[in-house]
């Protein structure tokens, strides 16, 4: 599945500055390929999980639209996009993500629980593919930092989805696991799904298809 | 875990102090509002079986026995002591507009007997035109039939089936009426036969005096009962005006003061049962707003899923309703519990006619006491629900905690 940003951008009402308006999201074209990893990095408050949750249908952007396959994903109403999100499109947020009632195996097989469905055996594959099937029954606020981050990653990829979004997914993460991390995520792309990966570390890089700057709001390619 | 629900419960337990907070409030509410409405339908219920008793429109005593200070006393009794009208009053009453059935009463005022410590009215009725006091004798003489039966008001001091010996003459007590704090709790009411024979064997030439009044068709008062289609005012103002000396009340009139005391108290418990109403609905949806702002992170989480606003309402919702729908259950049980232990209680507390709600009532407000707290449950789970799945997922998962 391919993903089309058609002169999205996306601005926010913030008190203080001259105008009031703050454009978070310069107005721009964006694709992201199937079968490609494609990173954006950038500055701290550039814009980058912004740009992300406009791409992702989380965020509807001021102007501008957002194509999945040629369907277009903000002319959705809310119960037919949240269908589309669980199906075609994992998201691994930026920061500590978990539903903390539910132990790890719980939280994983959630996308399938939402809709009623079984995703045990998945989310078990999942866990094992990410070196924490020892924590199924854990609960959230016993893992440290790295195992949550890969517990959130099980999350997004347990429904083999056609787009991934991951925020900084390997922000906490040692070099192990960070290759673990980003090998998944490559591995998903060679098998045909479009990734996009906001990041800050150098190193990932090399996984990278494509690269893009974040600049104040403002997107260029480097790769 | 394959079901929502199974999330709803995990939330619930994951959170005890909230969870049993909502349950309690929730059970606070069901008990005040079961108890309430049941204390309110009693007051009610002893209400109109005192009308009922009473059972007349309008009600026609001689002026005299009337003084402007024991008015309202004086016509609920309705025998005014020693006080008689001549009997073609009421032939002159039954051929007026607007009357329809009519009946005439008499009464010895007993000052001394060992049923009651005050005063006691003998009270006959007429068995061929009585419509107030027969109903009750009917009911439960047919099988007795072994001597006359009577109906006694409350403060006499016997039971339903128990033999009163009044100068000599036996007479069954085949009902009893309800306290009313009216007159009627010290009247005994009997048939004319039975009234004379007492008045008889007593051998007090007052009482014998005033029974060959009664032989000469006396009547201490009138009843009547108002003909469809008629205005109660208008018929009592008429007989007021062409029928001298004589007063005639409206029975609803005259029950004013029992009824102003009446009203004061359910007033005062629906005040109470709304005031706790408010006050659930109030913290009920601050507890929620409140909780589901610290929990919109997860909520976020749940929305990039897939899960939509509405998903993420009925997770609340589910919450809510689970709680204060056990909540609801053991709050009408005790409500139940309070009302069966406080019924005697409450009695002898107010002083007012109180009759315990009918099963169709009490299952009634069972229902009610069950749906309330579960609907103000769900509105104010709605409400706070409204405030975070409106948002869309990508502001509320900005929105740290
Ligand atoms: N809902 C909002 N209202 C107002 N301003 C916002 C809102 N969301 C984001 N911003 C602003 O938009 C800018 C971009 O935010 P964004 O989170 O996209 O940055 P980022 O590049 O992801 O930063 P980081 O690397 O720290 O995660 C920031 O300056 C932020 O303050
Ligand atoms: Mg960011």
């Amino acid at each position: 599945m391919e993903v089309i940003a058609q002169q999205i951008r996306k601005e926010f009402i913030r008190a203080g500055s001259q105008t009031n308006i703050f454009t978070a999201v310069a107005p721009c074209d964006f694709l992201i390929p199937a079968g490609q990893v494609t990173m954006i990095h950038g500055r701290s408050g550039s814009g980058k999980s912004t740009m992300l949750n406009l791409l992702a249908g989380i965020l509807h952007p001021t102007e501008g639209k957002v194509f999945y396959d040629g369907a277009d994903l903000y002319a959705m109403k809310d119960e037919e996009l949240s269908g589309f999100r669980n199906r075609h499109i994992g998201y691994v947020p930026q920061g500590r993500s978990a539903v903390f009632s539910l132990n790890v195996l719980e939280n994983v097989m959630l996308p399938y629980t939402l809709y009623e469905e079984d995703g045990r055996n998945a989310a078990r594959r999942m866990l094992e593919r990410f070196g924490i099937a020892d924590l199924s029954e854990v609960m959230p606020d016993r893992l440290s930092g790295g195992e949550l981050r890969r517990m959130a990653i099980a999350r997004a990829l347990v429904r083999k989805p056609e787009v991934i979004f991951a925020d900084e997914p390997t922000g906490d993460l040692d070099d192990e696991n960070t290759e673990a991390v980003l090998d998944s995520l490559c591995q998903l792309a060679r098998e045909g799904a479009a990734v996009l990966i906001v990041t800050h570390e150098e190193d990932a890089f090399a996984y990278a298809d494509r690269i893009f700057a974040m600049n104040a709001g403002t997107l260029s390619q480097e790769r | 875990m394959t079901h929502l629900r199974q999330l709803i419960f995990r939330n619930l337990v994951k959170r005890p102090v909230r969870s049993i907070a909502l349950c309690l409030l929730a059970a606070v509410l069901s008990a005040v509002l079961f108890a309430g409405t049941c204390t309110v339908q009693s007051l009610e219920n002893g209400f109109r079986a005192m009308e009922m008793r009473l059972g007349a429109d309008i009600m026609v005593v001689p002026y005299a026995a009337i003084s402007k200070k024991n008015f309202d006393n004086a016509v609920l009794l309705g025998n005014a002591g020693a006080f008689y009208m001549p009997g073609e009053y009421m032939d002159k009453i039954a051929r007026m507009e607007g009357v329809g059935k009519i009946s005439s009463q008499f009464c010895l005022t007993l000052t001394e007997t060992e049923y009651c410590d005050v005063p006691v009215c003998l009270m006959a009725y007429d068995p061929e035109t009585d419509f107030t006091v027969k109903p009750w004798i009917l009911e439960s003489d047919g099988e007795a039939g072994k001597s006359r039966g009577v109906v006694i008001g409350s403060r006499i001091d016997a039971k339903v089936g128990e033999t009163l010996s009044l100068f000599g003459t036996d007479v069954t007590v085949s009902a009893r009426l309800d306290q009313s704090d009216t007159d009627c709790d010290t009247t005994v009411y009997m048939d004319p036969e039975t009234l004379r024979s007492i008045a008889d064997a007593s051998g007090d030439e007052t009482l014998k005096e005033r029974i060959r009044g009664y032989d000469g068709n006396a009547a201490s008062s009138i009843l009547i009962d108002v003909k469809d289609g008629y205005d109660v005012e208008s018929v009592k103002n008429d007989i007021n005006i062409h029928i001298k000396k004589v007063r005639a009340v409206q029975s609803q009139h005259v029950l004013t003061h029992a009824a102003s005391g009446m009203g004061g108290v359910s007033r005062g418990v629906k005040l109470l049962m709304a005031a706790v109403w408010a006050v659930c609905v109030g913290v009920m949806a601050a507890v929620l707003v409140f909780e589901t702002r610290e929990r919109r992170r997860e909520f976020a989480l749940l929305r990039i899923m897939g899960a939509s606003g509405r998903k993420i309402s009925g997770i609340v919702r589910g919450e809510v309703l689970s709680v204060s729908g056990i909540g609801a259950l053991t709050g009408t049980l005790a409500g139940l519990i309070l009302v069966l232990a406080g019924n005697g209680w409450m009695v002898r507390w107010l002083s007012l006619p109180f009759l315990f709600p009918d099963a169709a009532q009490m299952a009634w407000n069972v229902l009610l006491s069950l749906l309330i707290p579960t609907v103000t449950g769900a509105a104010a789970a709605a409400f706070a629900a409204g405030r975070i799945s409106g948002k869309e997922p990508g502001t509320l998962l900005r929105e740290e905690t």
